[in-house]
């Protein structure tokens, strides 16, 4: 009898749990759930989640929100909504970078729309025709360990010169390296950056998956410098960890087919991270974009989100984070810390993304054929 | 690298586990037939819980070892690997029948081969007789250790080493055209087939009854305190190197980061969300699998291969047919994710009911029916229901049910069908922890990892619990 009961309770209990399971996943779906707006994330949970939940309190739109998986930043999302195309469920796109969010704009599946937020960024972080708005910027940086080498840059045109293999980047898949990769590819042409990029594996660089583990091993001294984010410094940072950073800076210096020799890249005018010295050359300034999906059938509350992200006191509440993100619209600057405000000083410099659509596809086509072979 | 170069390089590893876990595999059986009765119970879970240890606690706490060394890193992973082998390895062992012929007739075969007279007729005997008997027994612990070494995903993942499954991640979230992708996961499906066919030709027999369970007797084995002792230090060994060694390298600043959980009431929340998700799934599942595969042992069977692909090629399988149109519909729902677990979890239960069945004393659960037997009424009646509930429980309940609990927590710490198959909306926790220990360590991600892995298991000995003492009351 015991045994039949035990059976019984063997049956019973997946019944409940899937009746549970069809609980949970309809409750946000139901009732006031249901114009809940579902948000893919490719920027950090432990910054986004705060925003998102701002926006929430202040307008009482429920949120979804799907993040992307740290090691394939952004390009797991992106892939996503290609994926989804024809029946889509995302509704706003929060992208960690611009140049995804214009190839998704370029297929068509973004919907346009100049708001508030649209009218307030600057040209250079908008879309003309409203299909997408950038905010809050990252930039490229390259990380030091103080302890090994002094934040200079003619220290680190010496020490790449010789030895890279104390150096760190991450691989130049997804994410910010790529768009990193991109910028060299427009402004170096591809043989250079082809030359570059086999120079630097060759001479035993640590390749990592991601800019968070290039920062965890500079600041651990087991390398000495690498490129990364500001984000990602600015955790290390505020960890007390003895590092600092200076903006990656890249110069026009396209050359002729065939004229590419190993050598150059060891030349002080073009160093191994593609860092020339003083203010000379344009920094990587990559903006969060924020994007309505084509399809979307919660466009007001995606519109809402939309400028409500692209405002100046989201971006004020950005750079407050421990990311240190860096308005790209007006803002009041009394607001921001000494430090976001020199990283604005930087982003100034910033390379304009917007034309660099075809680059970035050249560029990844190459590097899947480097690392998918 | 390409696919197929990272492929060779997962089977290279793969063999050298593999034959390093043998002899390892082989000692600790040997340690658990000769331990005595009261010692053997903790032996077998010393054993089997490093091989249940969450992987991604494994590789959250080695990580910046790795990372740091990354020349050691591949043999970190090959060593963290071995901890998760051996126990099935020897599970394996545990149930498979006594080889036949045995070692008495290997041992009169050996001689003829010496002897003076010997041919090579006597010499092929000889070979047949090994392969029958030590060959054919040691084949499906070989072969599931072997899956588990090839199919590696977290571990590989967060040590940063190479691994077809992480290629076949990168590949698929770049957008590689899905005829691509099939064509590439020929490669894999064409290494692992031949051993996938085995053991599940081997755990279908087995389910099956059409193989002899019966696990080897004390008396076809070596005894002695040696035995004991030598097994004994390599169950501590994988115990340490398991799951001490990574809630130690955690657990330094743990107080410090439940301390922070407690003050932050939204993130109890959500991580209390997310571990009520992942635990209707996870016992969804389990359970599903469970029952699948006694009340319907040819439906189950059927399926057994298909389990044995992993959860990765399965989930990136499942993602494609379900965003085909006539799918789609249900493509947004935990059906997938929920199925794609029963499929997993299959050829699991498959072996979890062939242990419960080698190690089941018949006998004494047969004497504790008739104990407990109603129609012999008398005035000790009641005590003797209560005495024979509770020894059921004992002898066939209670390992039935943590079987099932073990099955539910498999589920429970599968990363690639939580991030490929969770609905919107409902992201396990599973997820946002794996995105977080890429960033590192710090004691908020230590203290949410420990609550969320440890949140089912207490779980699962409150309903240990629970149901011992209702049926004691119910007796």
């Amino acid at each position: 009898m015991s045994s039949s009961r035990n059976s019984r309770g063997v049956v019973l209990i997946p019944f409940i749990a899937a009746l549970m399971l069809v609980a949970l996943w309809l409750i946000p779906r139901s009732g006031s759930g249901s114009n809940s707006l579902v948000v893919y994330c490719a920027h950090d949970s432990v910054y986004a989640d705060e925003i998102l939940k701002e926006f929430e309190r202040q307008t009482g739109i429920h949120v979804q929100v799907r993040y992307d998986t740290e090691a394939t930043k952004s390009l797991g999302l992106i892939n996503l909504i290609l994926q989804e195309r024809w029946e889509p469920r995302c509704d706003v796109f929060w992208n960690n970078e611009m140049l995804g969010t214009v190839d998704l704009q370029s297929l068509g599946l973004l919907e346009p729309y100049q708001g508030s937020a649209w009218q307030r960024l600057p040209e250079k972080y908008r879309d003309p025709d409203g299909h997408w708005i950038g905010f809050g910027a990252r930039l490229r940086v390259v990380i030091f360990n103080t302890e090994q080498v002094a934040a200079d840059a003619g220290m680190l045109q010496e020490f790449l010169s010789l030895d890279t293999s104390k150096a760190a980047i991450a691989k130049p898949l997804f994410g910010t390296t790529l768009t990193h990769y991109t910028v060299l590819w427009d402004k170096w042409g591809p043989d250079r950056l082809r030359a570059w990029h086999h120079e630097l594996k060759l001479r035993g660089v640590r390749e990592v998956n991601g800019n968070g583990p290039v920062k965890d091993l500079v600041a651990g001294g087991t390398c000495y410098a690498g490129l990364t984010d500001t984000d990602d410094v600015f955790v290390a940072i505020d960890d007390k960890r003895p590092v600092d950073m200076l903006p990656v800076r890249v110069e026009s210096r396209k050359t002729p087919e065939g004229t590419i020799s190993p050598l150059d890249i060891i030349l002080p005018e073009m160093s191994p991270v593609g860092f020339t010295e003083g203010e000379q050359g344009e920094t990587i300034c990559i903006p969060n974009t924020a994007a309505i999906i084509r399809g979307t059938h919660r466009l007001e509350a995606a519109q809402k989100l939309v400028d409500f992200l692209g405002s100046a006191s989201t971006e004020i509440l950005l750079s407050r984070s421990k990311a240190r993100q860096i308005p790209l619209g007006p803002v009041d600057e009394t607001q921001l810390s000494g430090e976001v405000l020199k990283l604005k000083r930087w982003a100034e410099d910033g390379v304009d993304l917007r034309p660099l659509l075809s680059a970035r596809r050249d560029c990844l086509k190459w590097l899947k054929s480097e690392y998918l072979k | 690298m390409s696919l197929f170069a990272i492929c060779w390089w997962t089977l290279v590893r793969t063999v050298v586990l593999c034959l390093i876990a043998w002899p390892i595999c082989r000692r600790i059986e040997r340690s658990l037939h000769a331990a005595p009765h009261r010692v053997r119970p903790w032996l077998v879970v010393g054993l089997i819980a490093p091989g249940c240890f969450p992987e991604l606690l494994v590789g959250y706490a080695f990580r910046d070892l790795a990372l740091a060394s990354p020349r050691w890193a591949e043999v970190l992973c090959g060593g963290l690997l071995l901890v998760r082998m051996i126990p099935v390895g020897t599970v394996a062992l545990l149930i498979a029948p006594p080889p036949d012929p045995d070692s008495a007739a290997l041992f009169c075969r050996r001689l003829l081969v010496r002897s003076p007279t010997g041919t090579w007729r006597q010499c092929v005997e000889f070979v047949r007789c090994l392969w029958q008997g030590p060959v054919v027994r040691a084949l499906p612990a070989l072969a599931l250790m072997s899956i588990v070494a090839f199919q590696e995903f977290e571990l590989a993942a967060l040590l940063q080493t190479m691994s077809w499954t992480d290629w076949f991640v990168t590949a698929e979230r770049l957008g590689t055209e899905r005829g691509e992708m099939l064509w590439q996961s020929l490669w894999p499906l064409l290494w692992q087939t031949p051993v996938l066919l085995g053991v599940a030709r081997w755990l279908s027999l087995n389910s099956q009854g059409r193989l002899n369970v019966r696990p080897m007797q004390s008396t076809e084995l070596p005894t002695g305190r040696v035995v004991v002792w030598t097994g004994g230090i390599c169950i501590v060994v994988l115990l340490v190197a398991g799951c001490l060694v990574p809630l130690g390298m955690m657990g330094s600043r743990i107080v410090d980061g439940l301390a922070l959980l407690a003050r932050q009431r939204s993130q109890q929340l959500g991580l209390g969300r997310e571990i009520a998700i992942s635990l209707a799934v996870s016992i969804c599942a389990g359970l599903t699998a469970w029952n699948l595969s006694a009340r319907f042992p040819r439906l189950a069977t059927g399926l057994l291969p298909l389990g044995l692909f992993g959860s990765l090629l399965l989930s990136l399988g499942c993602v494609g047919l379900f965003q085909t149109s006539w799918l789609r519909p249900i493509y947004d729902t935990p059906l997938p994710w929920t199925l794609v677990l029963v499929l997993w979890l299959l050829p699991r239960a498959a072996l979890l009911r062939l242990w419960l069945q080698s190690v089941r004393p018949d006998e004494a659960i047969h004497l504790a029916e008739l104990l407990g037997d109603a129609s012999h009424p008398g005035p000790d009646s009641r005590p003797r229901r209560r005495r024979s509930s509770g020894l059921l429980w004992r002898l066939r309940d209670q390992p039935q049910f943590l079987a099932m609990s073990l099955l539910c927590f498999w589920a429970y710490c599968d990363l690639p069908t939580a991030y490929l198959l969770a609905p919107t909306g409902m992201a396990s926790g599973l997820v946002r922890l794996y995105n977080f220990m890429h960033f590192g360590r710090s004691a908020a991600l230590s203290a949410e990892a420990i609550v969320f892995f440890g949140i089912p298991v207490i779980v699962c000995f409150l309903m240990l619990l629970v149901t011992r003492q209702l049926r004691s009351w119910s007796a």
